[in-house]
């Protein structure tokens, strides 16, 4: 695999679960935040998404969670 | 002799803890009658028993955690409103010195602006949408209040035949009072968003508390003199205050309990995930 496609593909995921750590973080705590990291290597993006959006909805509301993930997703 | 609790849940267990110690202190207020050191002390460990959850709330976000650092200054706050009543019922009951005006007021006093900084944090944090539904609404009863609020809590606190101290003391509670009731209404537009989640329950409970407190420091405003003469109708406000502390308590350990049983399901997600995906052989 062409590394420079190969590094392109992964900017995408790796600003994804950053953006995703940062949510987690604010919603769930410090705590939270460092074990759902360590967590979501083998993940795909789009099992990153729902996730984290079933987790948040539970949380704070189905308006405030789409909210959160669509802020995620501009910031991508 | 352990006692199994397993049949209720925690949310019921924390819900009957806070609801029980209520009950167990107005029962105490009907039995004794008047100002007395049972419910008195049970009034200021309300007070306490808020604290040591919220601290506990803060430990599970982080100190250094943006929420964490909302729930520090309520914590603190509520901290400073301990050592008030605590030094009000020592004053009270084993000195010869009135508690009002007093030093308890110092620390009363100084509860107010770390409240109303964690509030307003935590209006920062949330993200407040203006929705002219909402927005109306929330400004009309604004400017009700707030006149309610103002005519009883600073225009008709100032006293003249008071000394100089206590009509201080009494128009600082009324602008404190005035400034926490605006930080409150503005919050519930961060809590509405919340409606459908876990957290929605906890900030509401919060947000009652406090305006229970307001409620309990207008009457006192009002009634200061027939509450210092111990009259038996007027200090009953001593339930509001302490349905003030127990239901911000209540829903600091709602947040609590939320956070924890978060955390468990995402963490069993993850694992659940990595159970699922084995190398192909």
């Amino acid at each position: 695999m062409d590394p420079i496609s190969s590094s392109e593909e992964n900017s995408p995921k790796k600003s994804l679960i950053e953006e995703a750590c940062k949510i987690v973080y604010l919603n769930f705590g410090s705590g939270t935040a460092q074990l759902y990291r360590a967590g979501l290597k083998d993940k795909a993006e789009k099992e990153i998404l729902s996730s984290l959006e079933e987790s948040l909805t539970e949380l704070v509301g189905p308006d405030k969670a789409q909210l959160e993930i669509k802020d995620l997703k501009n910031n991508i | 002799m352990k006692i199994k609790l397993n049949f209720i849940s925690i949310k019921n267990q924390i819900a009957l803890f806070f609801g029980g110690y209520f009950i167990f202190f107005l029962l105490t207020v009907l039995v004794t009658g008047g100002k007395s050191l049972l419910p008195d002390t049970l009034y200021v460990f309300s007070a306490l028993i808020a604290t040591l959850v919220g601290l506990l709330v803060v430990k599970l976000y982080g100190f250094k955690h943006p929420r964490g650092q909302v729930l520090l200054y309520f914590s603190t706050g509520l901290f400073l409103w301990f050592i008030a009543e605590a030094t009000w019922v020592f004053l009270d009951f084993f000195s010869l010195e009135k508690p009002y005006p007093s030093i308890a007021d110092i620390f009363f006093i100084l509860a107010y602006p770390l409240l109303f900084i964690g509030l307003v944090k935590e209006i920062r944090i949330g993200k407040i949408r203006w929705k002219s539904q909402r927005t109306l609404p929330i400004i009309a009863i604004a400017t009700i209040l707030g006149l309610l609020v103002f005519y009883f809590g600073v225009y008709s606190a100032f006293n003249p035949e008071d000394d100089a101290i206590s009509n201080v003391f009494s128009i600082f509670y009324g602008l404190s009072d005035l400034i926490l009731l605006f930080a409150g209404l503005l919050i519930i537009f961060v809590i509405v968003d919340y409606r459908q989640g876990k957290l929605f329950a906890p900030w509401l409970s919060i947000l009652a508390g406090i305006f229970l407190t307001l409620i309990a420091d207008v009457i006192f405003s009002i009634y200061e003199e027939a509450y210092m003469q111990n009259d038996f109708w007027v200090t009953k406000i001593d339930l509001l205050w302490t349905g003030g502390y127990l239901f911000i308590g209540y829903g600091l350990a709602l947040i609590a309990l939320s956070l924890k049983e978060m955390r468990e399901k995402i963490i069993a997600n993850l694992n659940g995930n990595k159970k699922k995906k084995r190398p192909k052989s």
